[in-house]
């Protein structure tokens, strides 16, 4: 609503409720500080240029999106400078969801994929619903989701590991290619 | 890059999902003393996917005690079922410390070799059960592999009962029990085994649940061809708490009162979508009645969301609680154990979870809030992932003044602890807990030990000065070493 009427506080009231949350994917993508930061900053740009005519119905999700991609652009643009070791963990762990090329046919556009993606989700008990979430799109460490759930870090990858398979199963059986 | 692709995939994924990940906590905020129930009533009102309030209660939150962050339990000793009178061993226990993955996340499971030499000193031959403990998980398992006189034998295995305790929501507050603890240090186990009832208990027969149940299950569920999106069905009625219990399994969410009401729902998956989970509601006691079934745009089931042509096929049948358990068992454990490659079996997994139903659900003679929403995949989940000890039983006959030697073969997974940014390991081993065996001598040996550095210990080894096998002291009662991949 801030944003929408175009006051001042838009900015101050967002970082103050959601700074956090944006940082924290922010460092789990990037691992660096000044990098973060940066994101951070273009984030609220962005969102006060897009705002309106945008209406996000979540804002939550709208900036997390938005800070997401913020950071991996700045990972595409620096990996040859820069070593960000949080996502290129979650790259490497993501790459057990590739669907297999000799089983799958059609590429899909971004959009369709995500769409694959949130029904695979909703197929999963909450548990673990929220694990994927927190583990892929917050960026949360296995380790740290291992403290939270109270069990060893070992367990916290054999379950992210189960996912990651369903994930990939689920992808080929909707045949799409990557 | 492939991964690439999937990351912004992952960026475009549903606002409600997002949503529901940022309301979803593990319970943190300190609850008033209630009857569990009472308690338990309150905490489970909650709504399924969509909803605010949303309670995730997984985890460990009781306080912890110096020490590491995580505690997997100690290498036991060896002991025997019968007594051991005559009887003399020695035991060596040789850690194989393989070299670390500076980059990996997980713990590193090692290769304890516990060796004894069982002496006869009687004038009869001797044919005992041996019994060797270890600790671990069902979703983990790893079962030892047993050598006497170098062959390999064929050993039973019992698994003991969650071995941990239920606390509140910061740490040990009387009745509250919403979250496991497991055992923070050996003098957790030390409490646990030292009267020798958790073993007896663990080799006994698991209880068989003959109690008649009435069963509702949902098949074929259905909703309008609008495209994808969280069409939930619920299924509403009211019972009787006091006659009237009832088990789901294969439901997303549920909203409960202590006046009876109940809604459990589902996300209506896609007509030919991914294999679909079984989903029944099991009823203990009086039967249900009426009930109502309604279709909701999402999981939150909130009034003005309602949607029509959402449905499902509904068989009523009697049967009895055991037989309608095992295949959701089954289920359970080729989704979530075959995955991890655990050596659990069915029956094992089976039989600790009708233990486990008897002790801590709404109908066993320790109810634990935790259970209060009589969810089966909460139940099962926390039954595959419990903490326990579990019996090695094998046979071993010594002759008359000779010996045998038993080679016991486990990956013994690691405590953890992290030092600012440094993880570290530990290994730790008991001498007297819950043994009959008095062991006339005691070693303990580390191998490839190049690649790590000793933090602390108090076995003795010396990595710098290559002192790898050291003589312990059998009446000392634990060993312990924490050790770290070398720096540099």
């Amino acid at each position: 609503m801030l944003f929408w009427r175009r006051e001042e506080t838009a900015i101050p009231e967002t970082d103050r409720k959601y700074g956090s949350f944006c940082h924290r994917i922010a460092m789990n993508i990037l691992s660096d500080h000044e990098d973060s930061e940066e994101c951070v900053n273009d984030l609220y740009l962005r969102v006060w240029n897009n705002i309106p005519p945008q209406k996000p119905v979540s804002l939550p999700a709208y900036l997390g999106r938005i800070i997401r991609n913020l950071s991996i652009s700045r990972y595409r643009a620096n990996r040859s400078k820069k070593r960000y070791g949080g996502i290129e963990r979650m790259l490497s762990e993501l790459e057990d969801c590739i669907p297999s090329p000799e089983n799958v046919e059609r590429a899909v556009e971004a959009e369709r994929l995500s769409e694959s993606i949130s029904d695979w989700l909703r197929t999963l008990d909450l548990g673990d619903r929220f694990l994927f979430v927190r583990r892929y799109w917050h960026g949360d460490s296995v380790s740290s989701l291992a403290h939270e759930c109270g069990i060893r870090p070992n367990q916290m990858s054999q379950r992210m590991l189960r996912l990651r398979k369903s994930l990939k199963a689920s992808l080929e059986k909707e045949e799409i290619a990557l | 890059m492939k991964s690439e692709e999937l990351f912004d995939g992952i960026t475009g994924i549903q606002d409600d999902i997002i949503e529901e990940a940022q309301n979803t906590e593990f319970i943190k905020e300190r609850t008033s003393r209630k009857k569990w129930f009472a308690a338990a009533a309150a905490f489970v009102i909650v709504i399924g996917a969509g909803g605010v309030g949303i309670r995730f209660w997984r985890g460990t939150t009781g306080a912890r005690s110096g020490g590491f962050t995580s505690y997997a339990g100690p290498v036991f000793p060896l002991t025997l079922k019968e007594n051991a009178d005559g009887i003399t061993a020695s035991r060596d226990l040789t850690y194989d410390v393989a070299p670390r993955d500076p980059d990996g996340d997980g713990l590193t499971d090692i290769l304890a070799t516990d060796a004894y030499t069982l002496q006869n000193e009687s004038d009869k031959d001797r044919t005992v059960t041996a019994i060797v403990p270890f600790a671990g998980s069902f979703s983990m398992m790893k079962i030892p592999t047993v050598k006497v006189n170098g062959l390999t034998s064929d050993a039973g295995v019992h698994a003991g009962s969650y071995n941990g305790y239920f606390t509140g929501t910061a740490g040990n507050t009387g009745n509250e029990s919403t979250n496991l603890s497991n055992p923070k240090s050996w003098e957790d186990y030390k409490a646990l085994l030292s009267d020798g009832s958790y073993r007896a208990e663990a080799l006994e027969n698991y209880p068989e649940l003959n109690q008649p149940v009435t069963v509702y299950r949902f098949t074929d569920p259905v909703k309008p061809a609008v495209g994808r999106d969280s069409a939930t069905l619920a299924v509403e009625f009211h019972i009787d708490t006091g006659a009237t219990t009832v088990f789901t399994y294969g439901f997303n969410g549920a909203s409960l009162d202590r006046n009876g009401y109940r809604r459990f729902s589902f996300f209506v998956p896609d007509a030919g979508g991914e294999s679909d989970s079984m989903r029944v509601m099991i009823v203990l006691g009086q039967d249900i009645g009426n009930y109502t079934l309604k279709g909701y745009q999402d999981g939150s089931c909130d009034s003005g969301k309602e949607v029509e042509g959402v449905t499902a096929t509904v068989t009523r049948y009697e049967s009895t609680f055991g037989e309608v358990l095992y295949p959701l068992v089954k289920e359970h454990a080729n989704r979530y154990l075959a995955g991890n490659q655990s050596d659990a079996s069915l029956e094992m997994y089976y039989g600790a979870l009708c233990r486990f139903l008897m002790q801590y659900s709404a109908i066993g003679s320790e109810p634990k809030a935790r259970y209060a929403a009589c969810n089966l995949n909460d139940l099962l989940s926390d039954v595959s992932n419990a903490e326990r000890v579990m019996y090695l039983t094998f046979p071993v006959t010594i002759p008359a003044h000779q010996s045998v030697t038993v080679e016991v073969d486990s990956y013994q997974a690691a405590s953890y602890h992290f030092v600012g940014n440094r993880r570290t390991y530990g290994y730790d081993m008991v001498t007297k807990l819950d043994t009959n065996l008095t062991f006339k001598s005691l070693t303990a040996s580390i191998r490839n030990a190049d690649t790590a550095e000793m933090i602390q210990q108090n076995f003795g080894f010396d990595l710098t000065n290559n002192i790898t096998k050291v003589e312990l002291d059998p009446e000392n009662k634990h060993y312990y070493m924490e050790i770290s991949p070398a720096a540099g």
